[in-house]
């Protein structure tokens, strides 16, 4: 077949119709097309298609994780380097990939892109503004692997780009203070038993961050616990928490911790409501309750919305918090 | 082309009720005739519009003159018509706005649309013209999977799209055509600058 035969005037169709061609492409091919000049990227961002979820992973290498409605595209936005395996340890620039491989989940070829003119900021961006996606969803660091200095990361990513931090507990503890420090997140993930100096640990918790997920919590006091002034706190592995969550309840019925909405706790046992409650007043309900869907994701709730039955209290003002017992998980809902 | 000369486009009799059907006549841009039962038109809401709001009787139809569509040729005439007869009964789709859209194209269709793409391109024009909405959909799925494991420098090749230099360079030159005398305004200012004159007036 001749080659005029392999050239199609896109452009010379009706707009309408071109939106629709490029809706109609995979998601890999739309990132593509949008790749090929302003006009493309415009095009795109006017079919107003969006991505669910974006998460950065920050380990020996950069990689943006795009979740869409049926597929995640990973994009290797930052080369692995060599040395780094071969144990040095010293930090590195990031910067972008001469190559950003591409791995869509569905299809078994990688798809390499070579934009010279790219940085990783100019990536992350346009993938941002393409998809409609204002902020990073997740940003995850693995400090012990991560090698980039703490100047690249600030130079590459603006502070209030991230909505949910993640921080591991292992790693460098004056690195980590400085991406906590650096990054306004509203919602952050971090260990409490990795913070030896505890007044660096309230520091964070003092940040009226919206939701606040501690992992290792086995060691989380009350007073770590009342000054979370957080809406959300989620926290994992608490061991001997069940006296101190008697007292929170003790300590939140005549008005501490006003901000707070939701709270979960994962149990290594199973907790009894008549335990839980000692010298509390408590009324077993049988209504339900739904937990708003905007909220879900906010509270950390992977599960279903909606509640039945629970334990409620009162606190000030005739505030009513309802409790919920899941073998391992205890859920406290403030509803106003 | 006479009536009794007008091809009749791909007609499965037997799916055919027993009523007394209607076939209209239509004519492309290039004198081409066809006639085209009218559950195939109802494929097209642009054609179908058209025929309820004519309300011609069999007579009307035999004894009037073919219903003109200028805009289309015969060639592409006969690739959409063949089409309508294909699909005729079937319920039309509605966007339920997802993106990216899931679109399947059956092997009739991947048949029928293999054409060059220039043919192609009429095709689509047609479809969206005469307001058909599952054609619209498996051509378009067509030209979107063209797409397919290309490169961003490859697919501006395939789609014929202009650079960030060339569109910029069109802008100008279309800023130019539009006016003119806003240029040589501008020439005029930009030489009295070079002579060291303050005011232009």
């Amino acid at each position: 077949m001749d080659v005029v035969a392999f050239i199609f005037p896109l452009l010379s169709l009706k707009p309408e119709v071109v939106q629709f061609i490029i809706k109609c492409m995979d998601e890999i091919d739309i990132v593509t097309f949008s790749l090929i000049s302003r006009g493309t990227k415009n095009l795109v961002e006017s079919i107003g298609f969006t991505a669910t979820k974006i998460t950065i992973y920050v380990q020996g290498g950069l990689l943006l994780s795009l979740k869409f409605r049926t597929k995640t595209i990973d994009f290797d936005l930052v080369e692995w380097n060599d040395e780094w395996r071969e144990g040095i340890d010293d930090q590195y620039d990031m910067t972008v990939a001469d190559v950003v491989s591409v791995e869509p989940d569905d299809v078994p070829e990688m798809v390499d892109y070579e934009m010279p003119n790219f940085e990783l900021k100019d990536w992350i961006g346009h993938l941002m503004f393409i998809f409609h996606i204002r902020f990073i969803d997740y940003f995850d660091f693995e400090l012990s692997d991560c090698r980039f200095t703490f100047d690249s990361i600030s130079r590459e990513f603006n502070r209030n780009s991230v909505k949910h931090l993640i921080i591991p507990s292992t790693g460098n503890q004056f690195y980590r203070q400085q991406l906590i420090d650096y990054f306004q997140a509203p919602r952050i993930t971090i260990p409490s038993n990795d913070f030896p100096e505890r007044h660096l640990f309230h520091r964070v918790l003092i940040q009226n961050h919206d939701f606040v997920c501690i992992y290792d919590g086995g060691n989380f006091t009350l007073n770590d616990l009342m000054i979370t002034n957080s809406k959300a706190i989620r926290i994992y592995d608490g061991q001997t928490m069940m006296k101190t969550i008697n007292r929170f309840i003790k300590l939140w019925q005549p008005g501490s911790n006003l901000r707070l909405e939701c709270l979960v706790i994962y149990l290594n046992e199973v907790w009894l409501p008549q335990d839980l409650f000692k010298s509390i007043t408590y009324t077993e309900m049988n209504d339900e309750i739904e937990v708003e869907s905007d909220k879900r994701e906010e509270y950390g709730l992977f599960d279903s919305n909606v509640r039945r039955g629970g334990y409620a209290i009162w606190g000030l003002r005739g505030i009513q918090a309802r409790f919920f017992f899941h073998d391992n998980r205890i859920e406290m809902f403030i509803r106003f | 082309m006479s009536v009794e000369n007008a091809p009749v486009v791909d007609v499965d009799e037997a799916a055919i009720p027993v009523e007394k059907k209607m076939y209209y006549r239509f004519e492309s841009n290039d004198k081409k005739e066809f006639r085209v039962s009218e559950l195939a038109i109802q494929q097209s809401e642009t054609l179908n519009r058209l025929v309820e709001a004519m309300g011609y009787t069999s007579e009307d139809v035999e004894n009037k003159p073919a219903i003109a569509i200028e805009n289309i040729d015969g060639k592409t005439l006969k690739l959409v018509f063949q089409w309508c007869e294909h699909h005729k009964g079937e319920a039309i789709p509605v966007d339920d706005g997802s993106v990216p859209k899931i679109v399947e194209i059956p092997e009739f269709d991947a048949k029928l649309m293999d054409i060059d793409n220039g043919l192609l391109f009429k095709l689509i024009w047609a479809a969206d013209y005469l307001n058909i909405v599952q054609l619209l959909n498996v051509s378009c799925k067509k030209v979107a999977n063209m797409a397919q494991g290309k490169t961003p420098a490859q697919l501006r090749r395939v789609y014929l799209l202009p650079s960030d230099e060339e569109d910029e360079a069109a802008k100008r030159a279309a800023q130019e055509a539009q006016d003119p005398r806003a240029r040589e305004v501008e020439e005029e200012f930009e030489e009295r600058k070079r002579q060291g004159g303050n005011s232009f007036f």
